[in-house]
């Protein structure tokens, strides 16, 4: 009965990222029609060489960045709601972006002090936010067994945002232009930015990610428990955790040091897959925020362009439009959050 | 003739957080196959931690704990949740979870990475539920459930862990009288049907006093063991509590108010039987002494409709319940006193 109803929505879902990813690869400063996007990806002789550049070039690592980015996020967000049984957490609110972007800024800002063989190599960029990212979580964890109430824990992630930013507007004012030029640049960075050389080291080690995250399901189950009841199950904790973490660091610090800070969309999505299919399997949750998490950054991406054609709004606004009220529905909704 | 299987036993062990200050140490001691054991003692006197302890939570500052002879250090995460399960305090704030599924994650030491159930899980699984009576519940939501039903719940959790020892902490903790009571039953069925140890903790000693089949009684001098009634027997059920306004009775078997007495003595008089019982219950209630070289007397006249007589120097009344009997004696003894 329930696999059913499961699998019909999963059908139901990927339809709906089918019908987005359409839509996204149509709109744009210069719309494409549907008979021209066919004919492009058919490769057929109707095909305008103009728009195909237009795809190859533009949209279709757009379209590749928005899900893969979605989808990543989503996982991520999933994967720390249950590690600090917080239905609050996500990389965003708990400092990790923050964190990342910190990263990056060290590395860009300081530039000047630092050899300048480091310097220009994505690969920096994306280890600079990875440790980044892993420092605040490491603290925020670290708090985190001190308190289990859900409001400090959110402060606290706010406090190491903040103390992130701070540290970040004091390096900007002591950096050269030339690199203060290239972090502002990173950090409006939007999804249209990434490029398809830069997708061929994105997707890898997102994918990767996320397929270590689908192998520790079966622990992340347990962990619903408490972590008293997932000990007793045989769980080993440490272990455990430190994989969680690490999984999360490098999904959301690699997204972040691509595309810049996308809010909302790690602690939402989990709440709409619980919603849809009424469980908290990671086995199904997991798949759900993939599809769900590609699916909601494609509509977000697919409205930065919609309203006025010659502009492109920032990503981070539009997520945060839709994906704050959904975070206000789940602290109406859910009593368990006020002890 | 059956012989006794030793599950569980320790050597010398001490428990505590602190290395110079354990809270019991050189324990030895044996948990056997069908034994229900309630674990019993003051607050703070240890009884979580000995059950951490034991469970590999948290370490031992000395000594040794032995599965089937086995140390248990040397096992690993999944061979020891093979072993022993455990029925916590903690609650589950996990929105979406149904009872089966909850069930189906004690499971989880034997199911392969994707925990995955085949036909033998899902059958252990089914039977889980239905030794704790929620075969209806199956697919409700846990969060919906009432407390002695979410603790059923979990019961069943450890039940389909399918270990030979279960370790309970305050499993009627939060639970009415009729709740605690039927898990009691529960667990002792369990015990003496499936050859389970059962190790529990728990508050309502005059319950465990009927129920269990042993008792470690954790005292500030050590743990006591033995069977209920040696127990009561050896007066130490008194001392570890160190009640101040209560006092353990010997002869029933339970924890008693002690009553400020009062001067006033009053000879009751009338049939043995609980109406008997509760009027003398409702005399000590009230600090009266009661003595046979009484000026005053109280008379239990007749049971059906039930009537006492309240016999004084001065006069004497007919009463119709306890209250107004009550009422009766106190203004006689404040007028006279």
């Amino acid at each position: 009965m329930n696999k059913q109803k499961h699998t019909l929505l999963f059908c139901l879902l990927g339809l709906i990222l089918f019908a987005l990813l359409i839509t996204n690869l149509c709109l744009g400063s210069i719309p494409i029609t549907l008979s021209d996007l066919w004919n492009s990806l058919l490769g057929s002789n109707d095909a305008n060489n103009g728009i195909i550049n237009i795809l190859t070039n533009f949209r279709i690592p757009k379209t590749i960045t928005a899900c893969v980015a979605g989808a990543g996020l989503a996982v991520a967000g999933s994967l720390m709601q249950t590690l600090f049984a917080n239905p609050l957490a996500g990389p965003y609110v708990l400092g990790v972006s923050s964190g990342a972007g910190l990263g990056v800024a060290m590395l860009l800002l300081g530039s000047s002090f630092l050899p300048a063989i480091l310097m220009g190599s994505i690969w920096m960029q994306i280890i600079a936010a990875i440790i980044g990212a892993l420092l605040v979580m490491i603290l925020v964890l670290g708090v985190s067994t001190r308190t289990s109430d859900t409001v400090s824990l959110l402060l606290v992630g706010m406090m190491f945002g903040s103390i992130a930013g701070a540290i970040i507007s004091v390096l900007q004012s002591i950096s050269n232009p030339e690199s203060l030029k290239m972090y502002v640049v990173w950090s409006m960075g939007s999804i249209g930015a990434v490029t398809s050389d830069m997708l061929t080291i994105m997707v890898p080690i997102v994918t990767a990610g996320l397929i270590c995250a689908f192998l520790l399901s079966k622990k992340l189950n347990a962990l619903l428990l408490g972590n008293n009841y997932a000990l007793g199950l045989g769980v080993s904790m440490g272990w455990t955790r430190t994989w969680i973490i690490l999984v999360t660091c490098i999904i959301a610090a690699t997204i972040t040091a691509f595309t810049g800070p996308i809010a909302f969309i790690g602690m939402a999505v989990p709440h709409i897959a619980r919603g849809l299919f009424k469980t908290s399997d990671h086995r199904t949750i997991l798949p759900a925020c993939v599809i769900i998490g590609a699916s909601l950054l494609l509509l977000c991406d697919s409205f930065t362009q919609l309203p006025v054609s010659d502009y492109t709004l920032p990503i981070n606004a539009i997520s945060s439009l839709i994906g704050a009220p959904i975070i206000l529905w789940v602290i109406i909704k859910n009593k368990h959050l006020h002890q | 003739m059956e012989t006794t299987h030793t599950l569980l036993h320790t050597k010398k062990l001490a428990i505590g957080y602190d290395k110079k200050q354990a809270i019991h140490q050189n324990l030895m001691l044996q948990l056997n196959a069908g034994e229900m054991i309630g674990l019993i003692g003051p607050n703070g006197g240890g009884k979580s931690t000995l059950i951490r302890t034991l469970a590999g939570f948290q370490p031992a500052i000395e000594g040794n704990i032995y599965i089937n002879n086995t140390p248990l250090n040397k096992l690993s995460h999944t061979q020891r949740a093979k072993q022993l399960a455990v029925v916590l305090t903690d609650s589950i704030n996990s929105q979406s979870l149904t009872v089966k599924q909850l069930v189906e994650m004690g499971r989880f030491p034997h199911t392969n990475w994707a925990g995955k159930l085949q036909s033998k899980d899902h059958e252990l699984v089914k039977v889980a539920i239905e030794q704790v009576h929620l075969t209806h519940k199956t697919n409700c939501y846990y969060n919906e459930l009432s407390d002695g039903e979410k603790q059923r719940v979990m019961i069943a959790k450890a039940l389909a862990q399918d270990t030979p020892i279960i370790f309970l902490d305050e499993p009627t903790a939060h639970l009415d009288l009729p709740n605690t009571i039927d898990i009691m039953m529960l667990l002792q069925q369990l015990a003496a049907k499936t050859q389970k140890a059962i190790l529990l903790s728990t508050h309502e000693l005059e319950l465990a006093l009927q129920v269990c089949d042993k008792l470690w009684l954790l005292t500030a001098k050590g743990i006591k063991k033995g069977i209920p009634e040696d127990i009561i027997l050896s007066g130490y059920i008194d001392k570890a509590f160190t009640p101040n306004q209560f006092y353990f009775d010997d002869n029933i078997g339970n924890f008693r108010v002690k009553y400020t007495p009062k001067n006033n003595c009053i000879h009751l008089i009338g049939k043995d039987g609980k109406e008997l019982y509760w009027t003398k219950r409702a005399m000590e209630r009230m600090g009266f002494q009661l003595k046979e070289e009484a000026d005053c007397s109280i008379t239990l006249l007749s049971t059906d409709p039930i009537k006492w007589n309240f016999t004084n120097p001065l006069y004497y009344d007919e009463y119709y319940t306890l209250e107004n009997l009550l009422d009766g004696i106190l203004s006689y003894f404040k007028a006279h006193d």
